[in-house]
């Protein structure tokens, strides 16, 4: 029982210890708070799909991701940009809006893309949507 | 690697994901004795496909946002159907497998003919084999598990003696002036509730597993039905939480992980425990 104690509080110690050691770098290192480059796939797509379900608690964040990129014009002429993310399988996929900033050249479509920007609420025709706002281009093209 | 965990734990969906997890592992462990006690072990599969055809049928007709009122009330007819012991003209294991069989067949096709998103296979896999559904579970869900888990453990706790009556002695327990037939629409209406909610955690292929693997390596460890009640939970609660951040930290689907964890703590039990005489 003792030595299963000992193990139960070596574990914690160790797991605390990394928190205040994990936070402290995060504060001095990070360049953007929702860095997915550094997720795994299943992850990545529950990172996108729990930002799809309630926006408002990741809005004004600052996110890096990579995806296939994809432009497609609507009925009424106008661009759309989204980047697609999926899971390990590649059954399940989010499309996330992106609003590209100025100057920012577009890749070419099924293009697997490296992207950072800012999460806001984009104006659809009818509704608004969380889009990757003021997104640059990480990646080479 | 603690680094890492320490990363992911820091988002509301895993925290959500553990959560919904170690309820669904526990309730569906509780159950698990029972159905393994009265040789229904199988029923949580059965149910679950029936619970998939059900929700290719609430698809089908567009209430997708609420298809648990079409899928609960199917499983749990079908629960009654295969619990229900006398008047049966197909009997217990041919009628498990017809039932599942049949409602695994109806709701992919279903879901060929009648597809609602371009995205067939996205909606196959996850209902399959729960793909990532645990980590995309809303606030409203975890909630549902926490109710789930309540009623189920007060149910246990409240009918104990006679879920233990109606488990071991079905004709005694009757003879005892137990409602026999009351006791078996409970446990059936239980028992799909925790199935349809556990293929969120692990997907209807694989929920048999969370039902089955704790109970089993309860029993060899443990003879008293109470005792098998408790470790089993303890085990299941276990090997969910450890299935749940293995995956988590090592990029394996959750529920495959999680009956891999269930089956190590299974096998664990011959290389280190001895069953009580």
């Amino acid at each position: 029982m003792k030595r299963y104690l000992f193990l139960l509080c070596a574990f914690l110690l160790a797991f605390s210890i990394t928190g205040i050691t994990y936070t402290a770098k995060k504060k001095t290192q990070e360049l953007v708070d929702h860095d997915l480059d550094q997720f795994d796939k299943d992850m990545r797509y529950a990172f996108v799909s729990s930002l799809m379900n309630d926006p408002e608690e990741y809005l004004h964040q600052t996110m890096r991701t990579d995806g296939v990129f994809y432009s497609f014009q609507n009925g009424q002429g106008r661009i759309h940009d989204v980047i697609y993310i999926s899971d390990t399988m590649g059954c399940c996929q989010k499309g996330l809006l992106v609003v590209l900033q100025d100057g920012q050249t577009r890749p070419a479509n099924g293009t697997m893309t490296e992207i950072k920007g800012t999460l806001e609420y984009a104006c659809e025709e009818d509704h608004r949507e969380i889009s990757l706002s003021s997104a640059v281009i990480c990646s080479e093209p | 690697m603690l680094a890492k965990l320490y990363m992911y734990l820091q988002y509301p969906f895993v925290v959500r994901a553990l959560i919904a997890g170690i309820l669904i592992s526990f309730c569906a462990s509780l159950l698990g004795v029972i159905l393994v006690l009265r040789r229904y072990s199988y029923i949580g599969d059965c149910l679950s496909h029936v619970a998939f055809g059900a929700m290719s049928i609430s698809y089908v007709v567009g209430i997708v946002s609420q298809k648990l009122f079409v899928i609960l009330p199917i499983t749990a007819v079908t629960a009654v159907l295969i619990l229900r012991t006398k008047q049966k003209r197909v009997q217990g294991d041919a009628l498990i497998a017809m039932l599942s069989t049949a409602a695994l067949a109806i709701g992919y096709l279903l879901m060929n003919v009648f597809p609602i998103s371009a995205n067939v296979s996205s909606d196959v896999c996850t209902s399959l084999f729960g793909s990532t559904s645990i980590l995309t579970l809303s606030q409203g869900e975890v909630w549902e598990s926490v109710i789930l888990a309540v009623i189920v453990s007060a149910i246990i706790l409240l009918l104990y003696p006679r879920i233990f009556a109606v488990t071991f002695d079905e004709e005694f327990a009757q003879v005892s002036g137990i409602h026999t037939d009351r006791m078996q629409l409970i446990l059936a209406v239980v028992t799909s509730a925790v199935v349809v909610l556990a293929m969120n955690l692990v997907g209807s292929i694989l929920i048999s597993a969370l039902v089955i693997f704790p109970a089993l390596s309860a029993m060899q460890i443990e003879r008293s039905f109470g005792k098998v009640l408790i470790l089993s939970s303890v085990l299941a609660v276990s090997g969910a939480l450890a299935g749940l951040i293995g995956a988590i930290l090592a990029g394996t689907p959750v529920g495959a992980t999680i009956v891999i964890c269930d089956l190590v703590i299974f096998v664990a039990r011959f290389a280190i425990g001895t069953r009580k005489q």
